[in-house]
């Protein structure tokens, strides 16, 4: 009776947390091919790099969760990165510069929400069509990467102590407990899942699904344009081409993550280590000297093994009774 | 004996009023395209010259082309994302094909034609099978394929433009003509007359939409719902090597512009446009072919409006998505 308990525990607690071990089996090949892998360093700059992709994968983390899409997510990622650069061209003081930001990313959002909540419109047809505007407008307003940014900026989100950005690290570590407590101990979180796993069972149960639905967008379009601002401070230009990837890696880290595209399934820890495995592969293909273009080819047959594992894998087991 | 005279009479009241609905469908959709041609008139001065029309028909008939196969998609109630980059790889393939690659320059052209189909063919069916046997959602697989293939050009071209067009292609393109209307738009028409009569008249069509309307129901009246869908996509497959080559003649010199999320990205704006413009909706299982040809019309003339007004892609892709989202809206609001 212990011994079963003991190990209902441990299976437990291996499928709530398995992408962790996955990621420590991904290092430790990776550092068998690339000696200088598992350094120290090397490690600290895989969660530098993933610390946007992160934020961007907790919105579309919980868009998937209620059978949605979105789409919007690299353009809008783009169009931050381009405005925040113009309105510093401009020299508006950075404050003003940050609320314009969000209220992009609120107005994205909201616009999503509101069709797919109220018109029933299919997600992601709603933020494909407007992932297109929103590229349009970015290439409008900058046709070219450039673009000078505040150093104040950068050094506030990077948080250099002697040298070294902590920031970064302080952002990854605190959107990965909010998100998960978000989740999974906040009533708002159930209730996105209670909307994900069958719709009308939650309508009936007097959860108003569409304010839900509203409302999980517009904290996509929030959550989007934070990543933006922080994607800002990183690459330190604006450019209207630099946010598409992260599409694909939002979407490829939250099927790895064990979230299946039918909704009302998945836990966020494992996205976070799903995002550390995408960008430890990004890095180690940087390592190796990989040229860019294959990064395309990677990152396709990337999302669609993603797809296929939460598809059989996750759903498998949550059939069976497992996670 | 009254049951069956209901039924019947069920059944005719209600092809009537589909038939009249398509019209109207078919009414506003004309309507449209004549303001916006009027609307155009004004604007572009050359507009009303014989030339400038042939050129807007050959130029519509590159993109209603691509657009056929992916109305055939969403009819089935899918998306191909993958298309507009799958017609930007093969048009890059075919370059190189006709102009560097000496294996394939002995042979007749129409040899490397059909490689270029036979590849078409292989990138829908990898599509097709992922969605159908593996049931992944067709938005990632299309999406995964699409940044997939740009990598693949990519690295095959290492970023330059390379090869060119076959004369025999570029001739098909410019000036080949059958009794005054350019080839192209001859066989653009035979191509929407034979796939209005698939999808009206065969057992095949009618398959596809009850596929797209009700996939389990579908399954439970007997159709191979997972041979339907991976046939289809194969088929958008080889529509968009068919629009791969016409875009190769035009051009001559395929250009290789990376837009955000990979190649091809105005191929994809336009193939997406179109279909909803022609009332086919994301929903699935309704519009008609008719419909599409009519839109690629009224969508090129829209184009080359935008064009003469001076807006690049930037604009264009801005009113593409703008007309997506508008229809679908109002679709879904009607549709109530």
């Amino acid at each position: 009776m212990a011994a079963a308990s003991y190990y209902q525990n441990l299976k437990n607690f291996v499928s709530g947390y398995y992408m962790f071990m996955i990621l420590a089996i991904v290092w430790g090949i990776f550092a068998v091919i690339s000696p200088g892998f598992l350094t120290a360093s090397n490690i600290y700059r895989i969660i530098l790099f993933s610390t946007p992709l992160l934020i961007v994968s907790l919105a579309q983390n919980v868009v998937i969760l209620t059978k949605g899409f979105d789409l919007t997510v690299g353009s809008l990622v783009s169009l931050t990165t381009v405005i925040v650069s113009v309105m510093m061209d401009w020299k508006w003081p950075l404050m003003v510069i940050i609320a314009i930001a969000l209220i992009v990313g609120l107005i994205v959002g909201t616009f999503n929400g509101f069709c797919i909540s109220r018109f029933k419109v299919d997600p992601f047809i709603i933020t494909l069509s407007a992932s297109f505007m929103l590229d349009g407008i970015a290439l409008m307003i900058r046709p070219t990467p450039g673009g000078n940014i505040y150093p104040e900026f950068i050094s506030g989100i990077m948080l250099y102590v002697s040298g070294f950005p902590v920031g970064p690290l302080l952002i990854f570590i605190l959107v990965g407990i909010i998100g998960t407590l978000f989740l999974e101990r906040r009533s708002i979180g159930r209730l996105i899942y209670a909307v994900g796993c069958t719709e009308e069972r939650a309508l009936l149960r007097g959860i108003n699904v569409r304010r839900i639905l509203l409302l999980v967008y517009i904290l996509s379009g929030l959550l989007v344009s934070i990543g933006g601002l922080v994607y800002t401070a990183y690459i330190q230009i604006g450019d209207p081409n630099l946010g598409a990837p992260l599409l694909f890696a939002s979407i490829t880290a939250v099927f790895l993550g064990g979230t299946s595209a039918a909704g009302g399934i998945g836990r966020f820890p494992n996205t976070c280590a799903a995002v550390l495995l995408i960008s430890s592969i990004t890095t180690f293909l940087f390592q190796i000297q990989v040229i860019t273009w294959y990064r395309y080819i990677i990152n396709g047959v990337l999302l669609i093994g993603s797809a296929i594992f939460s598809k059989y894998v996750i759903e498998v087991r949550v059939r069976t009774g497992g996670i | 004996m009254s049951e069956t005279g209901r039924r019947i009479e069920i059944g005719h009241t209600r092809g009537n009023v589909l038939l009249l609905k398509i019209r109207k469908d078919y009414l506003i959709l004309l309507g449209a395209f004549i303001m916006m041609m009027l609307i155009a008139g004004y604007f572009i001065p050359d507009f009303w010259s014989i030339n400038y029309q042939k050129e807007l028909f050959r130029r519509s008939a590159i993109l209603g082309i691509l657009a056929i196969g992916q109305a055939l998609v969403m009819i089935t109630r899918g998306v191909e994302l993958s298309i507009g980059a799958s017609t930007m790889t093969l048009a890059i393939m075919a370059a190189i094909f006709f102009r560097e690659t000496p294996v394939l320059m002995q042979y007749p052209w129409f040899i490397t034609v059909i490689i270029i189909f036979l590849i078409g063919l292989l990138i829908g069916s990898v599509n097709g099978l992922l969605i159908a046997f593996l049931k992944i959602p067709p938005v990632v697989v299309t999406l995964g394929m699409m940044t997939a293939l740009s990598g693949v050009t990519l690295v095959y071209t290492k970023g330059f433009p390379r090869g060119g067009a076959h004369p025999i292609l570029m001739e098909f393109m410019s000036t080949s003509e059958v009794v005054g209307i350019p080839t192209i738009v001859v066989i653009w028409i035979l191509i929407i007359i034979l796939i209005w009569f698939i999808l009206r008249l065969t057992k095949f069509g009618r398959e596809v939409y009850a596929v797209g309307s009700n996939p389990v129901a579908a399954h439970k009246s007997g159709v191979h719902v997972e041979k339907i869908l991976a046939l289809i996509y194969a088929i958008a497959g080889l529509f968009a090597a068919a629009s791969s080559l016409l875009y190769l003649g035009r051009v001559v010199v395929p250009a290789l512009s990376v837009a955000p999320a990979g190649i091809g990205m105005d191929f994809l704006l336009s193939s997406l446009a179109i279909p909803v413009l022609g009332g086919v909706t994301f929903r699935g299982g309704e519009g008609s072919i008719i419909g599409v040809f009519i839109a690629s019309l009224l969508y090129g003339t829209i184009r080359g409006i935008l064009i003469a007004l001076g807006f690049g892609t930037a604009g264009i892709a801005i009113f593409t998505g703008l007309i997506i989202a508008i229809v679908s809206i109002i679709k879904q609001i009607t549709a109530r």
